[in-house]
């Protein structure tokens, strides 16, 4: 059984190949920044137009790449939401109309499961349950995960998501768009001495976040500099710093809650190396283990939907009405049915 | 020939499947915001009905544009997940053309001005001239507010389309004594769509087949965004 995966949900085009047995066969990732970046963000029109044109040559190559017939194809699998609606109704629309043509199964991913999951795409793989912090572009929470579809938020961003925090800094920096990864890499160079950010919410009980704070700070502290680039790494470094610390600390708060043994790591930010290491430092000394994906799986890819699939094909769907959902919590997710066995 | 056709750049949305000049089978549902609930499911009815199969089919033809965006965005990506599956050709069809051609079965008029309102004080504008078996552009497809909107040099003719409803009134006083009738009340439909496919590729021959990867959207309206 093979399942196509497709993604559209933001401003990446994604296609995957996931074989049941073998695991992944192969993606392709087409990622629209550069039509964004004029514009200093998303412009939804824009990315629906982009998808509609990039989207079906990319599952024509990745067969032809992988020497996969149409025919082998079980399921295909797309981002149902959370989204931009435009961008979601394409993906969708293509993935039903193929499994109408090919007759067989559709099936809808939520695109934080696909996230939340993406780390059991790696060997070792963490095992239910454990603890999960997403953070993304659009998402920050911490959830308890029993199983697939079993999720329980334990805490999330009361404002900005952390991918966002980091986005809006690095444009206060004047770091163009999206600055997330751009802030990361000159805060690698900065002095965490020169500057010291508040730590929200840190200070409270409770595993919520809230960073949109830290971009007054970012402001003001910036303003009072004379923006060379020592004092833009210095500050992306004070930034980075106070998240990450703040990060850490809520993951150490939700692992001692729950008394799960397993930290995992997923979304976009989770890419963030100095998070990763001081979260990998932490259960080190604490003796829990830290799972995260490789780079490409924690920023959109369609590997992480059709892997997400082969875990919710008991909710295969075999009629052909079909919606996407713009605005999808997480936490209204059901449990799985029937869990397959899996590899 | 066999044709499937789909149309959804309104709030209607429509299906139809044809045969060698026949109407064998069709659907339409006003249904605002409903196109993805519906399309499908409502396919299936009436291949099954029909007894074909999609892979029996010889082409699928869709309304291509111009229309609400994220509507024609749906009818292209159906028709391009069921070309590929399928293997079949696509045909992008002017869905100013095929009101156009309702404009002139209802009407018996050749000449049709088409007219749909594209909000923001603008018309989708085209003009074409229609026989029982062919059809002509005669005003090319257009964005345009209605005080500009290209006229015919000459000859009388019959305007149709919802644009028609919101600036009639100006149309006719440019139009003036060649403005034979107008019905504003017609909206696209799926049955056009693959009269207009059939008679096109009748007309035109291969030429006017596209591959699942080149059929696109025909958005007309291309700016929509400004630089910040
Ligand atoms: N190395 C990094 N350090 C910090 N942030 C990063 C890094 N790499 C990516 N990001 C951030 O991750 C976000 C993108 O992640 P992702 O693609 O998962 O988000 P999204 O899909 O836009 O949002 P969501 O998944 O919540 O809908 C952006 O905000 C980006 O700045
Ligand atoms: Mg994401």
């Amino acid at each position: 059984m093979i399942i196509l995966g497709i993604e559209t949900s933001c401003d990446e085009t994604g296609v995957a190949l996931y074989h049941l047995e073998q695991g992944l066969l192969g993606h392709l990732l087409y990622s629209q920044t550069a039509t964004h970046a004029l514009y200093g963000g998303v412009v939804p029109e824009l990315a629906s137009r982009d998808h509609i044109q990039k989207l079906l040559p990319m599952v024509a190559e990745l067969l032809q790449q992988q020497q996969i017939a149409s025919s082998e194809i079980s399921h295909v699998a797309y981002t149902a939401g959370p989204g931009l609606i435009g961008a979601l109704l394409v993906g969708a629309s293509v993935a039903r109309a193929l499994a109408f043509g090919w007759q067989i199964p559709a099936i809808a991913i939520h695109h934080m499961e696909g996230h939340l999951l993406a780390p059991m795409l790696e060997r070792p793989a963490p095992s239910f349950p454990f603890v999960a912090l997403l953070v993304s572009g659009g998402h920050t929470q911490l959830v308890a995960v029993k199983g697939v579809g079993d999720y329980q938020i334990l805490g999330e961003s009361l404002d900005d998501a952390a991918g966002e925090a980091f986005d809006k800094t690095a444009k206060l920096l004047g770091l163009g768009y999206p600055g997330g990864p751009a802030l990361a890499r000159i805060a690698a160079n900065g002095d965490s001495s020169a500057f010291h950010f508040p730590r929200p919410m840190v200070d409270r009980p409770g595993l919520d976040f809230s960073f949109s704070g830290l971009k007054t700070f970012t402001m003001t502290s910036w303003r009072a500099t004379n923006q060379d680039a020592t004092s833009q790494a210095n500050i992306a470094r004070a930034f980075e710093d106070a998240v990450v610390d703040t990060i850490t600390i809520k993951c150490k708060r939700a692992l001692k809650e729950t008394g799960y043994r397993q930290l995992v790591l997923a979304g976009g930010v989770s890419a963030n190396r100095h998070l990763q290491q001081t979260l990998r430092a932490v259960a080190d000394q604490e003796g829990f283990d830290l799972f995260y994906p490789r780079q490409e799986f924690c920023t959109d890819n369609a590997a992480m939907i059709a892997h997400a699939a082969a875990y919710r094909l008991g909710d295969a769907l075999r009629h052909h009405c079909f919606e996407v959902h713009p605005r999808w919590p997480l936490s209204q997710l059901q449990p799985a049915k029937d869990l397959p066995k899996h590899n | 020939m066999r044709i499937v056709a789909l149309e959804s750049s309104g709030d209607a949305c429509s299906l139809a499947l044809w045969q060698d000049g026949t109407l064998v089978a069709s659907w339409l549902e006003i249904a605002p915001r409903q196109h993805t609930q519906l399309l499908l499911p409502q396919l299936e009815r009436l291949l099954t009905a029909a007894e074909w199969s999609l892979n029996q089919c010889d082409m699928i033809a869709f309304g291509a544009g111009p229309g609400g965006f994220t509507g024609i965005r749906i009818a292209t990506a159906v028709a391009q997940g069921l070309a590929f599956s399928c293997n079949l050709p696509l045909l992008p069809v002017s869905t100013l053309q095929a009101l156009g051609l309702q404009g002139y079965r209802l009407s018996g008029e050749a000449n049709q001005l088409t007219a749909f309102d594209a909000r923001m004080g603008e018309l989708y504008w085209g003009g074409y001239c229609y026989s029982p078996t062919t059809v002509e552009t005669i005003i090319e497809a257009a964005v345009t507010p209605a005080a500009v909107a290209e006229l015919p040099v000459s000859g009388e003719w019959f305007g149709v389309g919802s644009g028609w409803q919101r600036d009639g009134v100006l149309l006719q006083q440019r139009l003036a004594a060649r403005l034979r009738g107008v019905n504003a009340s017609l909206h696209p439909e799926a049955a056009a769509v693959a009269a207009l496919a059939a008679m096109r590729y009748q007309q035109q021959g291969d030429a006017v087949l596209q591959t699942p990867f080149t059929a696109l959207p025909l958005y007309l309206r291309n700016k929509v965004v400004s630089v910040a």
